[in-house]
């Protein structure tokens, strides 16, 4: 397993150091890294998507907050705020699970462990390699010999999103060509063997 | 482990026995005894670094000192490859077609999908030919051409007419990726297929294959991250000496 990177938004430098003692312990983790401002997260973030975000929700500033929020959620990153006393803004960033700075360092690691649970959870369906009923559709008609348009056209659906669909099948079957595609459609009865030419 | 020219050649086959057929591409024939890789190569007039850029790469996926092996005569590289073009047509292949037809014949449970990987083998085989035609027919003539004007004193302005018309970064565009329908089809027999009655043959047939695929997949290394890098400098060369470009 490669590991998890992570992120912590954070100014002081005590809970920098102590959060990345606490965490060090916790074996998935393969790398920390600390940014001081919003601005340095998001800039971070255009190059670089770790799978874990710990971040002071107060350093988040206003014009960034929409932008951060679009990539968490379009990346699927986990994120975890620190809690400093009563008076928490609302989280601000998707995801709500919080560490309070009072929390014992078990505490603090059952935390970030339950939160790297749900990542490798929903890793998995992912990676389900059996086609949607969509997918299925769209083979039916590869092997038919039809083109993107044509199978767009047929189908009511953009030439974009055949591509993507393409994309995916390709990927799930480890299948890449138009007659190995036909095969598949044929062994899976998806097609039967008269119906082409 | 680096292949050197001292080592016994007996023990290169020993690490790997599917270089077998690149000493077959070189001419050599087995039963060479305790020779080393350097007397064994001399005794059959092989050009031993060559021999052991090529050998290396294949043995090696990550051995690739494509520096040291652009150094070589364009001609030794095209001799090599188009001497791998003949034994996938006149060895694998028909290797590879026969097994299936054997398949088809002792095949009880599923005749009909058996004939279908006969088909698309049958169709991988005419996409094959064509790109070693196109290879052979066009790429190496021109590689040549280029090799004999960059060593030559005067650019001749028929060469440059033919570097107009053609160049090395065409063929790197046009260049596709033959071993993709080898990949289809093992994992057609590996994933979808239900395994015939005649399993034996099934499985002799899925290490043809990747045996194919590896060794397709090693030549077109060459030409992609040999051949065209090395003609390039040569067109470059070429245009200087012309003074097209400064
Ligand atoms: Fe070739
Ligand atoms: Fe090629």
């Amino acid at each position: 397993m490669p590991g998890i990177q992570l992120l912590i938004l954070e100014e002081s430098i005590i809970i920098q150091h102590g959060l990345s003692a606490v965490i060090e312990k916790i074996p998935a983790i393969r790398d920390i890294r600390f940014v001081n401002s919003s601005r340095e997260l998001l800039s971070f973030l255009k190059h670089i998507t770790p799978g874990l975000i710990i971040l002071n929700p107060c350093l988040i500033e206003k014009n960034h907050l929409k932008s951060i929020d679009e990539i968490v959620k379009k990346e699927k990153i986990k994120t975890i705020s620190i809690h400093y006393d009563k008076i928490q803004a609302t989280p601000s960033i998707h995801g709500n699970n919080t560490i309070d700075l009072s929390y014992s360092e078990e505490q603090i690691r059952e935390v970030i462990r339950a939160e790297l649970g749900t990542l490798q959870q929903e890793k998995k369906p992912k990676e389900k390699e059996t086609l949607s009923t969509r997918e299925e559709d769209i083979v039916r008609e590869i092997a038919m010999g039809l083109s993107n348009k044509e199978i767009a056209d047929k189908l009511f659906i953009s030439q974009h999103t055949v591509i993507t669909h393409r994309k995916n099948i390709t990927r799930k079957l480890g299948i890449k060509s138009v007659s190995g595609i036909t095969i598949y459609a044929i062994l899976n009865k998806l097609i039967r063997m008269n119906e082409m030419e | 482990m680096m292949i050197t020219r001292d080592i016994k050649m007996a023990d290169v086959i020993h690490m790997n026995h599917f270089s077998l057929s690149i000493l077959d591409r070189f001419g050599i024939e087995l039963g060479f005894g305790d020779k080393s890789v350097d007397e064994t190569c001399k005794a059959y007039n092989v050009d031993t670094d060559f021999f052991l850029e090529i050998i290396n790469a294949f043995v090696d996926k990550d051995y690739f000192p494509k520096k040291q092996l652009q150094s070589f005569p364009v001609k030794l590289i095209t001799e090599y490859l188009q001497k791998t073009h003949d034994y996938y047509m006149q060895v694998k292949v028909p290797e590879i077609e026969s097994l299936i037809e054997q398949m088809v014949l002792t095949c009880y449970t599923q005749k009909e999908n058996i004939s279908l990987l006969e088909r698309f083998f049958s169709g991988y085989k005419t996409e094959l030919k064509n790109h070693i035609q196109r290879e052979e027919k066009v790429v190496f003539p021109y590689t040549h051409l280029i090799e004999n004007a960059f060593y030559s004193e005067r650019i001749d302005k028929k060469v440059l007419q033919q570097m107009e018309d053609y160049s090395i970064d065409i063929f790197e565009k046009e260049h596709d990726d033959i071993e993709e329908k080898l990949f289809d089809l093992k994992n057609i027999i590996i994933k979808y297929l239900p395994q015939p009655n005649n399993k034996n043959l099934c499985h002799n047939l899925l290490h043809e294959l990747f045996g194919l695929e590896k060794d397709i997949n090693d030549h077109s290394r060459i030409e992609d991250k040999v051949l065209v890098p090395k003609i390039r400098e040569m067109e470059k060369g070429i245009k200087k000496k012309a003074g097209i470009i400064a």
